[in-house]
């Protein structure tokens, strides 16, 4: 580091500090190395870290806790007699101490803060001495006093002459074997107290001294119970917290502020941190690690807050301080890496569930894990399920992304088959109908989609988390469409991978105007970096197709599909996206009335689906679908109809009899029996696929509504007068809950049923 | 003796800058003496501030001088210095003749009001000063003042000269730096 480069970088540090992440990423930004950002961001983190210790104590500003103005060595309090400073602690300074009524012992004196010692606090601490006097382990450090002297609370415990474990361990070199060891000592002691009723609230290493006592290593928990003791809300230990201690080691729940909610297995969590800290070095939430690694690891930050990486991951993402921390445990980098993957990998990660549900219920369980790994036994913690790791961001969205493609696809082709639910209306009027269907539904299945995501939130307890409870995902949305931007400056592959993402988790909530955006700036990197006839580029053309779908840009829709399929076709023709951009392409040209090339683009699709995926697969049904409706709409009812068995009997096959995809080719194959003339058969299919809606969506749904617009159609063409009226009547109503009395299906409706109200007496059929 | 020192500083005070040097020894005696009696003490306030140190052997010198002490600042930075050397040392002597007890942390340190922290650490302190010393021996100074001679913002901003943001500033980057090289 030349002179030079130090004085840029510590000009900017030096501002940085008291500025925000986003801040000092701006203000670094000046910075124009990559190594001396680099540098920059690791001098950061060690302020974060620990900056705040070499401040020096100033006279002229009142010190925190400084409870010396009162008391200090020499002096006595109640029994005891003050010998010596041991050390400054959060909640106050500890001194050894000597008693010498009933008898002569040397104890450790903690003398808590003036400020966190209200006469309230005091009287509980009184009466939380019986209940900490109850505990007898040789892992807990007994609490022999509580009690107050002025208004200054105290707690005399036992004096244990050790150092904190993770010190301990590192200083004495101990092995991964020897630290479970010792780590299940802890748990055992903690164990105990819980079984007694007290809850620790505030493990971390430096709460755990080890003491070597004749070649034996004996780890001693203090301050048991005093968190709790202080205050039973622990509101000023948590802000004191934030404030001085490390909330590492501080269970979710616990830093949320939930202090109430704060069981025995916050306890296990932070047994969990600790066991972590011991194992790899760090614990589990170094957050100046993520700021080093900025990037892809900056914009997974909401990720790595809701899981740390594992133990052997942390071990491998450190680089050359892996030698250092594997060497104090007497190992190589990769053998500590082996030595942690797996078991010890999972047990510490269903301790650190951010769910206390997910957690070991007790210190035993996870204490008796260890063991069993230690005996080479399987271990109880698992990999996490499959919705479980749901909560991690990029997994939730990639579900999310699932789920869009495949609401997406069947509203390509059911948004027709609702277009034709109104056979009397004509065709410039069934665009509109489609419309505005189409949007309803979308909104409709975007909260669906949203009441499915707030489901897995709330499993993981992720509001808690989050800074604000109310956070919605069109938020997360915005915040990742922000960060994806602003964060994420190396790759602009991985870049505009994520937008494409976030675009399509847009679009599912109707958020067109932000998954336009973001799909242009895709669509723009990926042709500057991937080529204009890259896969990649193609495949964003496919998902502005259904955007401009969505939009009911029908030209621009069908204009960037076809694009879409052709760079498809030379790049990559096995390409698995190439089906769906053709699939998508098909609707789109039918409803440009562009009939014949419709059916050309969904025969290949067609084609291609069967090769890639097999007859029996609901892609083929939804190709066949949208292949019977654009027959039907060139007047081949004989074709469409057997297409569209051909998709019924598939889908039979595949989802059973009354899956909710079923109900589109029974859609569409009754409005062909309609167009052939056979209205008793257009009335079972229609009623089949309006059962299948009711049971699946619920009376109140929309799509129920159009199934009874469908079948009471039918049965007034069929003369049976009041079973359409009443259809209508409740079609009517379903519209009506979901649209203005200006809507098109509102006015058609409504008009349908005045129509077979007053005709009712007629019963020949009519031809619409 | 602190007719000597203060003979010195007249010296110094009229532009003989070897006199602050044939000073060192003398005010370092001055100091630890003070240091050591005020840590024996034990008494109420057991908390004693390296700056109040520096100040009480001012003024006892200027007092004697019966005359404002000329660069005053310099003499703060100067006494500074040499409170990191005392520590040094304090240190080193204490390695050699202490082990265990880590936890047992009624140190120099405490007594005079400087962090805690730990006796190795001092020692890499010292080393990790001596190589910053090389790349930017201003900030160097500045910690000196603000971590061994305790000084204020105000203060140490009064000694280099500077304005109390840059003080800040440059402490803050400081912190940095030590915290990073000090890694635990």
């Amino acid at each position: 580091m030349t002179p030079e480069s130090w004085k840029k970088i510590k000009d900017l540090v030096g501002r940085a500090v008291d500025l925000d992440q986003a801040g000092r990423r701006e203000l670094l930004y000046e910075l124009d190395e990559p190594r001396l950002q680099a540098e920059a961001w690791s001098l950061l983190a060690a302020f974060d870290r620990d900056g705040d210790r070499w401040e020096p104590a100033q006279p002229d500003r009142p010190q925190r806790g400084e409870p010396s103005t009162t008391v200090g060595v020499g002096d006595r309090v109640g029994a005891f007699h003050l010998l010596e400073v041991l050390g400054e602690g959060g909640m106050g300074r500890v001194y050894s101490a000597r008693q010498e009524e009933p008898f002569e012992r040397e104890v450790a004196l903690k003398i808590i803060r003036a400020d966190l010692g209200s006469p309230e606090a005091m009287r509980r601490f009184e009466a939380e001495q019986r209940i900490l006097a109850r505990m007898s382990h040789r892992n807990i450090a007994r609490v022999i006093e509580a009690g107050s002297q002025g208004d200054l609370p105290y707690f005399a415990m036992e004096l244990v002459d050790g150092r904190p474990i993770d010190r301990f361990c590192d200083q004495e070199r101990l092995s991964i074997r020897e630290r479970l060891t010792l780590f299940i000592e802890v748990c055992r002691g903690v164990e105990h107290a819980h079984k007694k009723g007290v809850i620790h609230r505030d493990i971390k290493p430096s709460n755990v001294l080890v003491a070597k006592e004749d070649g034996i290593f004996l780890p001693k928990i203090i301050d048991f119970g005093i968190a709790k003791a202080l205050d039973p809300d622990s509101t000023a230990i948590t802000a004191f917290g934030q404030g001085i201690g490390t909330p590492d080691y501080m269970s979710p729940e616990q830093a949320a502020g939930a202090e109430t909610s704060a069981d025995t297995r916050s306890d296990v969590y932070s047994l969990g941190a600790l066991l972590y800290k011991m194992l790899c070095g760090r614990p589990p939430r170094d957050s100046s690690e993520i700021r080093r690694h900025l990037g892809a690891a900056e914009w997974l930050r909401v990720l790595q807050q809701e899981d740390p990486p594992t133990p052997s991951g942390q071990i491998s993402r450190l680089g050359d301080e892996s030698e250092w921390i594997a060497k104090r445990r007497r190992e190589s980098p990769a053998g500590l890496i082996r030595c942690l993957e797996g078991d010890l990998d999972s047990v510490v990660q269903k301790a650190l569930s951010r769910d206390p549900d997910q957690r070991y219920q007790h210190p035993s369980a996870l204490a008796e894990d260890l063991e069993r790994h230690l005996r080479h036994e399987p271990v109880l913690a698992r990999p996490p399920a499959p919705a479980y790791l749901l909560r991690q961001w990029i997994r939730r969205h990639k579900t999310l992304v699932a789920v869009c493609v495949g609401v997406l696809l069947s509203m390509s082709f059911g948004m027709a088959a609702a277009g034709l639910s109104l056979i009397k209306a004509r065709k410039a009027e069934k665009v509109a109908e489609i419309k505005a269907w189409e949007a309803s539904k979308e909104a409709k299945k975007a909260q669906q989609i949203q009441e499915f995501l707030r489901s897995l939130f709330q499993g993981s307890n992720l509001e808690k988390m989050d800074p604000r409870p109310d956070l919605t995902l069109k938020e997360v949305l915005d915040q990742g469409a922000t960060r994806v931007r602003t964060e994420l400056g190396q790759d602009p592959l991985v870049r505009a991978e994520l937008m494409l993402e976030i675009a399509n988790s847009y679009r599912v909530l109707a958020q067109f105007k932000a998954a336009e955006r973001l799909l242009g700036e895709a669509l723009g990197i990926f042709e500057a970096e991937a080529g204009l006839k890259s896969v990649e580029v193609a495949r964003v053309k496919n998902d502005l197709g259904i955007l401009m779908t969505n939009l009911s840009r029908g030209e621009k829709a069908a204009e960037y599909l076809s694009q879409s399929v052709a760079i498809f076709e030379s790049a990559d023709p096995d390409h698995p996206v190439l089906v769906t951009a053709l699939s998508n392409l098909g609707p789109a040209l039918k409803n440009l009335g562009r009939l014949e090339e419709a059916r050309t683009v969904l025969a290949r699709a067609l084609d291609l689906a069967i090769r890639q995926l097999g007859e029996e697969s609901a892609r083929v049904v939804a190709i066949r679908n949208g292949l019977g409706q654009v027959h039907h709409e060139r007047g081949e009812y004989q074709r469409s109809a057997e297409v569209l068995e051909q998709a019924l009997q598939t889908g039979e096959r595949l989802f059973g009899k009354e899956h909710p995809r079923l109900a589109y080719p029974l859609t569409s194959l009754g409005m062909t029996r309609v167009a052939q003339g056979d209205r008793v058969a257009a009335r079972r299919l229609f009623g089949r696929a309006l059962a299948i809606d009711e049971k699946f969506y619920g009376s109140g749904h929309l799509n129920v509504g159009i199934g009874l617009a469908n079948l009471a159609t039918v049965e007034q063409e069929l003369g049976k007068c009041e079973a359409a009226a009443e259809k209508f009547a409740r079609s009517l109503d379903i519209f009506r809950a979901h649209f203005s009395a200006d809507h098109r299906l509102v006015i058609q409706v409504s008009e349908d049923l005045e129509n077979v109200e007053a005709n009712c007496s007629a019963s020949v059929p009519s031809s619409g | 003796m602190d007719k000597e020192i203060t003979e010195l500083l007249r010296q110094w005070g009229a532009g003989d800058h070897e006199a602050l040097s044939e000073m060192v020894p003398l005010v370092e005696a001055e100091l630890r003496r003070l240091a050591t009696f005020h840590f024996r003490k034990e008494s109420s306030d057991h908390t004693l501030q390296p700056t109040a140190l520096v100040n009480e052997l001012y003024l006892r010198l200027s007092s004697q001088m019966k005359v404002q002490l000329v660069n005053r600042a310099q003499f703060f930075a100067f006494a500074s210095r040499l409170m990191r050397r005392i520590l040094v040392d304090y240190h080193r002597a204490r390695q050699s003749s202490k082990r265990g007890r880590d936890q047992v942390r009624v140190t120099f340190e405490d007594a005079l009001g400087i962090p805690a922290i730990r006796d190795a650490e001092i020692l890499e302190l010292d080393g990790a000063l001596e190589s910053l010393k090389k790349v930017d021996p201003d900030m160097c100074r500045l910690v000196e003042l603000r971590f061994f001679g305790g000084l204020t913002v105000p203060e140490t901003a009064e000694v280099l000269g500077t304005s109390t943001a840059t003080v800040k500033r440059e402490w803050a980057a400081a912190k940095a730096f030590l915290s990073r090289e000090l890694r635990e």
